[in-house]
């Protein structure tokens, strides 16, 4: 526990948290309110770096399943009803993340082009299995024609 | 194997069995080889090649003595 810039610091994760109680006696009250927007705005964009932290590591998690039980091994149809579930949600949660964080305000490139390669691998292990538009069968025709033997 | 799909192959390995930054890194590696594939092929959509790579992929992986671990990813 300290202080930053007049604030009490009650967490360990270094974000301050406003305090309620003004402690200059001898600055008008909503001066100092105004004061604190900085360090809210602090605070929240330190809270997306968190919650975004904790997306990647979900969907890597998600990632990993894949490549283990669906990609090097032969999924039970359950297992693949299962993966196609998982891969949507994420997806899905995924693109709805990308459209909160890619914000000029935010000014956040780097968690995005993180999320945008996860969303990109998701999307292929999703495609791998569950894209009806495209079956085995026609890939390996392509194939065929593209590279001969 | 054609050996220019089994480029393709390995380099889309390195992408699916990376992480993060690291994914980012290899990822315009196997992009590049599809390019170069589409040079030859004009009138193949690169989203098919693409997904054909990667189903290719997958039988590769099918194949493969050696395995991502079976165990449940840690919460």
């Amino acid at each position: 526990m300290g202080t930053v810039r007049g604030l009490r610091v009650i967490s360990e994760n270094r974000v301050p948290l406003v305090q309620t109680q003004i402690r200059d006696p001898n600055k008008p009250q909503m001066e100092q309110w105004f004061e604190l927007i900085p360090e809210i705005q602090a605070q929240a964009r330190d809270s997306i770096k968190r919650q975004m932290e904790e997306w990647f590591s979900w969907m890597d998690r998600i990632s990993d399943v894949h490549r283990s039980s669906c990609v090097f091994r032969e999924p039970t149809l359950g297992q693949l009803a299962e993966h196609k579930i998982g891969l949507e949600f994420a997806i899905e949660y995924g693109r709805l993340i990308n459209t909160l964080i890619d914000d000029p305000g935010l000014d956040e490139p780097d968690l995005v082009s993180r999320l945008q390669v996860r969303i990109r691998q998701l999307q292929d292990a999703y495609d791998t299995f569950h894209d009806t538009t495209f079956s085995d069968a026609q890939a390996e025709e392509v194939l065929k024609q593209v590279f001969p033997e | 194997m054609n050996r220019e799909l089994e480029a393709l192959i390995l380099a889309y390995e390195k992408v699916s069995a990376s992480k993060d930054k690291e994914a980012e890194h290899y990822r315009p590696a196997f992009e590049s080889l599809l390019d170069k594939v589409m040079e030859r092929q004009p009138n193949l959509s690169r989203d098919i090649l693409r997904k054909s790579v990667i189903k290719a992929h997958r039988k590769w992986a099918l194949k493969q003595d050696t395995k991502p671990p079976a165990i449940p990813p840690t919460a």
